[in-house]
C-alpha cells in the first residue's frame, strides 16, 4: 500500500509523521519510507542516518555542433524556457540553469546540429531507517525542475518497491509540481495541519489537490493546543498530535523515536476498507480444485483477482499474500495456496461503496479473459478472476475509477 | 528599487513571522510593496491584511492535449520527461497535473497527436495591506504548474509601483518557486530554526543564494529551543562571513499573533527592538544609515 504523507503548508510536522508512521508500521510490515522533497530532504537527519549513494540523475543537455550548424535561430524560438539565445547569424548559446532537458531543440533543428549531452541534476540515496528502509533524492542547487528529479527517484521505487508491504511518501511543502509529482499514484493520503489559520489556509488548499488528484485522505492535527483545534474541520481529522517541547528537542538533534499516538493511526490503516486488485502470476500451467467450482485448468500467465474487504484490506490481502492460511475459505484461496501461484501486486482502491467490486471486475475484464464463476458466489457479476497480458495499466486504471 | 528576499529552506521556519513584522516596521520609513511569492499557499497576505484593487486570470502556462486518440507504433508515454501521457484503453491522454508544455510531444510524436494550448493557472491580486502599503500575491489553481513563472509575475506587478523597496516573502525549499524569488534580489534573509532538518535546509539556501550572487543575512528563530544548534548555525554562518541578523527567542506570544493574523510587533511593543535588527539590517545593507534608527 502507498501512503501519502502531506500538508500544503511547511514545517506542519510532515516528516515527523511519515517516521513516526514507518517506526509504527515496522512493527508488523516491511515498510520503506520515501523521502520526496527532493529540494530539501530532512528525513534522514532527523533519523541521524547516513546515507550511501545509489545514482546520479541526468538530463538531456544540448550540445550545439558549431561545423553543422546554419544558424537559423529554430532552437531559439522553440524554447519554451528560454534556455537557449540564438540571434540570426550567430551560433545558439545554451543558459543552463534554464534547460530543462525536454529535447525539444534537438528535434527540430534541420540539420541535426544538437547533438546529445547530458547534465547532472540530482542523487539518488538510500538508507537505513528505525526497521525500515528509505529513498531520497537530493537537485543539485540551482535546478528548478524537481519533479523531474522525483521522477527518478520513483522510478528506484518501483524497482524495489514489491519488497514492501507499505510505501509511505513524505511529501514537499506546498501544493505545486513536486507535491502532484510525489502524490501521484498513492492509494491514500494523511494530511498533516496546523491548527492556526494559516494551517487552515493551506489545508483547504491541499484539501482540493487531493480531491482533483482522486486520492482519498484523513487529517492529522498537529501541534493540537498550539493554536485553536476547531480551525481545521473536524470530519476528516483523525489523529490530533500535542504540542509538545520533547517531540520538537528529540526532533532537532536527530534523537527521534517516533511519537506514541502514531500508533493509532496504525489501526486506522489496517481498517480502511474497499475493493483490492490482486496481480498473480502462475508459472505452469496447474489443474486446480476451487471448492465448488471444481477441477480448473489455469494457464501459466498474469491474472488479476478483484476482491473487497470493507473491514479492512490490509489484513486481507496479508491474509491472500501468504501460503498457509488454515483453511481454505475463498476461491482464490486454492490459487493462492497453490506453489505455482506467486503473488505480484496489489493494488487498491479505497471506498465505502462495495458496489465498486463488481464494477472494478467488469472493467478489468475488458483487458482480458474472465474464469467464469471464480471469486463471484455471492456477487452480480459474472467473475472476479481475469486473466490478462498485462498488468501495468492497473495502477493508473484504479486511480481513475474513481 | 531594491529587493530584499526572505526564505529558508525548511518550511514553517517562520518566514511569515518576520516578513510581516519587518514590513510593518519598515514602511514606517520608506515606501514598500510586499510580494508574497508562495504562490501554493500565500499566508503573508492574511497576516497584512488584504483591500484588494484588482484581481486577474493569469496564463503562464501551456499544457498539452491529445487531438488523436488513434494508435500509435511508437510509443508516446515515454516521449515526455515529465511522465504526463499516459496509455488507456482509449489511446493516449495528457494528464493536464503532471504537463509542463515544453512541447516535446509535439515535436516528438510521428503521427502529429498532440498540441498545446493556453490554460488559466492562477489569479493575480493586487490590492493594499491594511497598513496602506500595496501588496501583491497570488494563488496557483489547484493542480496546475507553472509556479516559478508566476512568481515572476507577482515580483514584476510588484516593481511596477513606485517605492523603494520590494518586500519578497518567498515559499519553501529551493524549487522553481524560490528560485524565481531570488533572482535579481539584493538581498536575502534566511530565517532557519535550531533542528538539524533547517540547519541543513539552510545551508542549501545559502547556496542557492550565492549560485545567484545575493548577499546573505540569517535569522535564528526559535533559537533558545535547542541553545546547541544555534550555536552551531551560528558558526557555520561565521565561517562563511554571514552576519547573524537576530535571534529570535520561542514566545507563545507569537504564536497568539499568527492566531489572530496581525504582526508580532504591532501587537507587543517589547518585541519592536528584535525585529528593529532585522529591519535596521535591511535598510543599512541597502541604503546606507539615512534611514536607520
Amino acid at each position: 500500500m502507498k501512503i501519502g504523507i502531506t500538508g500544503g503548508k511547511g514545517g506542519t510536522g510532515k516528516s515527523t509523521v511519515a517516521i513516526s508512521l514507518a517506526i509504527s508500521l515496522s512493527k508488523s510490515y516491511k515498510v520503506l519510507l520515501v523521502d520526496c522533497d527532493v529540494g530539501c530532504p530532512n528525513d534522514h537527519t532527523i533519523l541521524g542516518s547516513e546515507r550511501e549513494k545509489v545514482r546520479d540523475t541526468f538530463i538531456f543537455k544540448p550540445i550545439f555542433d558549431e561545423s553543422k550548424c546554419i544558424k537559423c535561430g529554430l532552437c531559439g524560438r522553440s524554447c519554451k524556457r528560454n534556455a537557449i539565445l540564438s540571434i540570426k547569424d550567430r551560433f545558439p548559446i545554451l543558459v543552463e540553469e534554464n534547460c530543462n532537458g525536454c529535447q525539444v531543440c534537438s528535434m527540430v533543428c534541420p540539420v541535426g546540429a544538437i547533438k546529445r549531452g547530458k547534465r547532472k541534476v540530482g542523487t539518488i540515496y538510500s538508507y537505513k531507517g528505525k526497521g525500515f528502509d528509505c529513498l531520497s533524492a537530493e537537485t543539485v542547487v540551482g535546478f528548478e525542475e524537481e519533479s523531474i528529479v522525483i521522477k527518478e527517484l520513483k522510478k528506484e521505487v518501483d524497482n524495489i518497491g514489491s519488497n514492501y508491504d507499505f510505501i509511505i511518501f513524505d511529501s514537499p511543502a506546498g501544493s505545486g509540481c513536486p507535491v502532484i509529482s510525489s502524490l501521484k499514484g498513492v492509494d491514500y493520503t494523511y494530511v498533516v495541519a496546523e491548527p492556526t489559520p494559516f494551517g487552515k489556509h493551506d489545508f483547504d488548499v491541499i484539501a482540493a489537490l487531493l480531491k482533483k488528484m482522486n486520492i482519498p485522505f484523513s487529517t492529522i492535527i498537529n501541534k493540537s493546543g498550539l493554536g485553536d483545534d476547531s480551525i481545521i474541520p473536524s470530519s476528516t481529522v483523525v489523529l490530533r498530535i500535542p504540542f509538545d517541547r520533547k517531540i520538537y528537542s528529540s526532533y532537532s538533534i536527530a534523537n527521534f523515536d517516533g511519537i506514541d499516538e502514531i500508533d493509532k493511526l496504525v489501526d486506522h490503516i489496517e481498517s480502511l476498507g474497499g475493493v483490492y486488485a490482486l496481480v498473480l502470476k502462475v508459472k505452469n500451467e496447474i489443474e486446480v480444485e476451487v471448492g465448488s467450482l471444481g477441477r480448473l485448468l489455469f494457464k501459466p500467465g498474469k491474472y488479476v483477482y478483484v476482491g473487497s474487504a470493507m473491514n479492512g484490506i490490509l489484513k486481507r490481502v496479508k491474509r491472500h499474500k501468504s501460503k498457509e492460511k488454515g483453511s481454505l475459505h475463498w476461491h482464490i484461496d486454492y490459487l493462492t495456496s497453490n506453489k505455482d501461484v506467486e503473488f505480484e501486486e496489489a493494488y487498491f482502491l479505497f471506498t465505502n461503496d462495495k458496489e465498486m467490486e463488481c464494477e472494478v471486475a467488469k472493467r478489468i475484464a475488458k483487458y482480458g479473459e474472465i474464469v467464469k464463476g471464480f471469486g463471484s458466489t455471492d456477487s452480480k457479476c459474472n467473475s472476479h478472476l481475469i486473466k490478462v497480458d498485462k498488468s501495468e495499466f492497473l495502477s493508473n486504471f484504479m486511480r481513475r475509477l474513481f | 528599487m531594491k529587493r530584499v528576499v526572505i526564505l529558508s529552506g525548511k518550511g514553517g521556519t517562520g518566514k511569515s513571522t518576520v516578513s510581516s513584522s519587518v514590513a510593518y516596521l519598515i514602511s514606517n520609513h520608506l515606501s514598500i510593496v510586499c510580494a508574497d511569492c508562495d504562490v501554493d499557499t500565500p499566508n503573508l497576505y492574511l497576516v497584512l491584511g488584504f483591500e484588494k484593487q484588482s484581481s486577474e486570470p493569469v496564463s503562464t502556462q501551456e499544457v498539452a492535449e491529445a487531438i488523436d486518440i488513434g494508435e500509435s507504433k511508437v510509443d508516446c508515454t515515454s516521449i515526455c520527461p515529465y511522465g504526463a501521457i499516459e496509455k488507456s484503453d482509449k489511446g493516449y491522454k495528457v494528464d493536464p497535473m503532471m504537463c509542463e508544455g515544453c512541447g516535446a510531444c509535439v515535436y516528438k510524436c510521428p503521427k502529429g497527436m498532440f498540441h498545446l494550448k493556453k490554460t488559466v493557472n492562477g489569479t493575480l491580486f493586487v490590492g493594499r495591506s491594511r497598513y496602506g502599503f500595496p501588496l501583491v500575491y497570488s494563488q496557483l489553481k489547484v493542480g496546475k504548474s507553472g509556479s516559478g513563472e508566476i512568481v515572476s509575475l507577482v515580483k514584476d506587478k510588484a516593481s511596477t509601483f513606485d517605492a523603494d523597496l520590494v518586500l519578497i516573502d518567498s515559499a519553501a525549499g529551493v524549487g522553481c518557486p524560490v528560485i524565481a524569488s531570488v533572482k535579481d534580489a539584493d538581498l536575502g534573509i534566511v530565517v532557519a530554526e535550531p533542528t538539524l532538518s533547517s540547519f541543513s535546509d539552510m545551508v542549501r539556501s545559502i547556496e542557492l543564494l550565492n549560485f545567484f550572487n545575493v548577499k546573505i543575512g540569517v535569522v535564528i528563530n526559535r533559537y533558545d529551543m535547542n541553545l546547541e544548534l544555534s550555536n552551531k548555525i551560528t558558526k557555520f554562518c561565521e565561517s562563511r562571513n554571514i552576519p547573524i541578523v537576530a535571534k529570535i527567542p520561542f514566545d507563545k506570544r507569537v504564536v497568539n499573533s499568527l492566531m489572530r493574523l496581525r504582526p508580532v510587533v504591532e501587537l507587543y511593543n517589547d518585541m519592536v527592538p528584535l525585529f528593529k535588527k532585522v529591519s535596521n539590517y535591511i535598510l543599512t545593507e541597502l541604503f546606507g544609515d539615512q534611514y536607520r534608527d
